[in-house]
């Protein structure tokens, strides 16, 4: 019974959860790889994971708030086009610039969602469609030029690759993060926004300032991804769309808000990128990949349900029986921040 | 150089494992095959994407592979992309190169996206072959159909030919749709600008409006119907790749109006009927094309083989659509019996440069037994070399003593002087 309650309190924990899961893939890939892992390899599977880590982090902010945030692939199309064109005579200048431009947007989407109080989901998914088209109209086909020394500060070695240091960075920022007051804020707002008002924390501005950190990031991850790639794509961001959702299913995080880690996020992230280096070991391909991330999707959903509502029922056993003390567990269905 | 007679002739081809040497066609030391077995290891790969006409140019490729005199020489791995992005692909290659790979014959999804991945593959020995989609690093073979002059025509570019055949059914007036593939892709780039370029040349006529069919026909079907009900007296229609669905929504509108279309059967079945239409488009056989070109450079090396390759493609109208008897390949024929393959199937599986095509082969990836290949070599493939005129089109680049110019496509080529 012991050992079955230890398990459901760590299954509880959703970056655990996909921890445990890229560990199996991690180690799946390095036991099936013709010659073992190499440094090379670990460098591209991590180097091409960045983009979707970040873009998928910075949903994930979103989604803690209990808001959602569908404008990520169309920031990230925009971003490494103009990463591609416009931006790339100005040098290192541009990068900053392209993170810029993701802040301008997601303050746009903030304003119409905490201003004019519209639907985060179809605000999002307008700022998505439009982009997609700026995209297009400011690179028609793919090309264009990526300047030297950002693809160098990205995909180079530093001792180890840089890939490695950049996501060691972004968990320490979110560890950071996650202990300030607009952290703390942004769970309170994703489970009790009211609750949180009416104890004077300016609930708008929590998420105005979130929509824009995350805008941030998905400016970044196209930045990323036109290192990465050394070109620019019009089309490159639309597999984001679903991608960082995905990336946050797995990690845990809840989509009613309030719950869940961007250290989770990551992981997600890094293990939809490594299922098709397993699958491709394992000699599988075509649509059973697409069957299995699904799959993986719904049981990392389910057992994280699953050891929840054991862990409830454990408490509330507990409350019914009398003259037993209570014990102190949080219930509010998944992780605290 | 490699000296591998027996696959690179076709002779005395089955000498198989010559007593832990490897395969006779199979060289030793630096041009050993990379995983250490006794035959090359080959990638086929194609988009998995629900699309007959990738499904056919993967069969092609794994099915000539399987052929005599190359089956004792390599192995052939197909490989369906279905993370159909670029930055899919790149995971893709790099795990293929990972696995072995001597030879990578793939439809690239971005002409500059993989160049990184693909530099990091030759630099370890790999051909690396584009079919159909080209790409601009200059150690990739192209092999597509992008830049050719159709059998028959005098211009290069499938968008300006069908608009300009097209237009001529209409005679030269009258009101069209524009039904385009993948916006934002180079392909459906090229033919758009090309057409376009076309449709210059008669002031008469109009494109009422462009939709993005995304080479698919249920997509094209549906944007035909959208389009239909605010233009029901549509005088033609330029389509890309889905051009059934263009033809279907026609139909269910009772309306015949001629049609500038792809390749697929249920077209080309109406051409037999006598729609007024072209028929003209990207063959499949690509696919085993660029795995022709794979193994020629894996077998007979290198040397003398263009790294810009050309494919040949037919223009089929109503005067000139010919049954292809029991569905086999006869010179001239453009159409499978009616009523015998899917609505999506093309009877452009053959090709002059793929007499070992077979409607079986293409659907199922497995050759015919006792089918043998004839191998390519260099003299035959110089023959199909790119035009320097176009080359900027497919390398964005233009070769030594040619500059870049608009050519009179309104595509972006070179010039020389």
């Amino acid at each position: 019974m012991e050992r079955r309650g230890f398990v459901a309190r760590v299954l509880r924990n959703g970056t655990v959860r996909a921890a445990l899961v890229l560990a199996v893939f991690l180690i799946a890939w390095s036991v099936l790889q013709l010659g073992g892992l190499s440094v090379f390899l670990i460098n591209s599977w991590l180097l091409l994971s960045l983009p979707l880590v970040l873009a998928a982090s910075g949903v994930t902010l979103v989604i803690f708030t209990g808001e959602f945030d569908l404008s990520a692939a169309g920031v990230v199309a925009v971003t490494n086009v103009l990463m591609a064109t416009w931006l790339s005579e100005l040098g290192w200048l541009g990068l900053p610039l392209a993170v810029l431009v993701g802040a301008v947007v997601g303050l746009f989407n903030g304003f119409l969602v905490v201003v004019m109080r519209l639907p985060a989901i179809a605000v999002t998914l307008a700022t998505f469609i439009i982009l997609g088209g700026l995209a297009l109209v400011i690179l028609p086909t793919p090309g264009g030029r990526i300047d030297p020394g950002i693809i160098d500060f990205f995909t180079g070695q530093l001792v180890v690759p840089r890939s490695i240091i950049f996501l060691m960075v972004i968990a320490l920022l979110w560890l950071l993060y996650r202990n300030t007051r607009m952290g703390v804020h942004a769970y309170g707002v994703g489970q009790d926004a009211e609750a949180l008002r009416l104890s004077g924390v300016a609930v708008d501005r929590v998420k105005f300032g979130v929509f824009a950190l995350a805008g941030t990031l998905y400016g970044l991850a196209g930045a990323v991804l036109a290192a990465v790639v050394q070109t620019g794509d019009a089309t490159i961001g639309s597999s984001y769309l679903l991608a960082t959702f995905a990336a946050v299913a797995i990690g845990g995080a809840a989509f009613t808000g309030g719950s869940g880690s961007v250290l989770g996020t990551m992981l997600g992230a890094l293990t939809l990128t490594v299922i098709p280096k397993v699958l491709f070991v394992l000699g599988i391909s075509g649509w059973v990949q697409r069957v299995f991330e699904g799959m993986l999707i719904i049981a990392a959903v389910l057992v994280g349900a699953v050891a929840t509502q054991s862990e409830q029922r454990k408490v509330q056993a507990v409350k019914t029986t009398p003259k037993v003390e209570a014990p102190t567990v949080s219930v509010s269905g998944g992780e605290r921040p | 150089m490699l000296t591998l007679s027996a696959c690179a002739t076709g002779v005395d081809s089955g000498g198989g494992d010559a007593g832990g040497g490897g395969s006779d066609c199979v060289a030793e030391g630096a041009n050993a095959p990379r995983a250490g077995g006794d035959k090359y290891i080959v990638y086929m790969n194609a988009l998995n994407i629900g699309n007959a006409w990738q499904e056919e140019a993967a069969n092609l490729g794994s099915a000539v592979a399987k052929m005599a005199p190359y089956s004792d020489c390599v192995e052939v791995r197909t490989e369906l992309t279905d993370d159909a992005t670029p930055q899919g692909q790149i995971s893709q290659l790099q795990s293929m190169v990972a696995a072995g790979a001597d030879a990578v014959v793939m439809y690239a999804l971005s002409p500059t996206a993989l160049n990184s991945a693909i530099r990091e593959a030759c630099s370890q020995g790999v051909t690396f072959v584009s079919y159909d989609a080209t790409v601009t690093e200059p150690c990739a073979y192209n092999v597509s159909y992008i830049t050719t002059v159709p059998t028959g025509a005098e211009e290069p570019f499938m968008g300006f030919n069908s608009m300009t055949l097209l237009a001529e059914l209409m005679g030269g007036t009258g009101d069209i749709f524009f039904s385009r593939g993948i916006v934002g892709t180079s392909t459906d780039n090229v033919h758009y600008l090309s057409a376009m370029a076309a449709l210059q040349n008669y002031p008469d006529m109009n494109v009422l409006t462009e939709y993005e069919g995304m080479w698919s026909s249920p997509v094209t079907q549906t944007e035909t119907a959208a389009a239909l009900g605010s233009f029901p007296n549509v005088d033609g229609l330029w389509c890309g790749y889905g051009e059934s669905g263009c033809v279907k929504a026609l139909e269910a509108a009772g309306l015949q109006v001629p049609i500038s279309g792809e390749t697929s059967q249920y077209f080309r079945e109406r051409l037999l009927d006598g729609w007024p239409g072209v028929s003209i488009g990207s063959p499949p056989a690509q696919g085993g094309i660029g795995m022709k070109v794979a193994l020629a450079v894996l077998l007979e090396g290198p040397d003398g083989i263009p790294f810009d390759i050309e494919v040949p493609y037919q223009i089929v109208t109503a005067e000139n659509v010919t049954v292809c008897v029991d569905n086999e390949y006869q010179e001239g024929c453009n159409v499978f019996e009616p009523g015998t393959v899917g609505d999506e199937s093309t009877a452009d599986i053959f090709n002059e440069m793929l007499p070992e095509a077979t409607l079986g082969a293409s659907q199922t990836g497995e050759p015919e037994a006792g089918a043998e290949a004839v191998p390519f070599t260099a003299s035959y493939l110089q023959g199909f070399e790119q035009d320097e005129s176009v080359r900027f089109v497919t390398r964005e680049a233009c070769p030594e003593g040619w500059t870049q110019a608009t050519l009179p496509q309104n595509v972006e080529g070179c010039s020389q002087g």
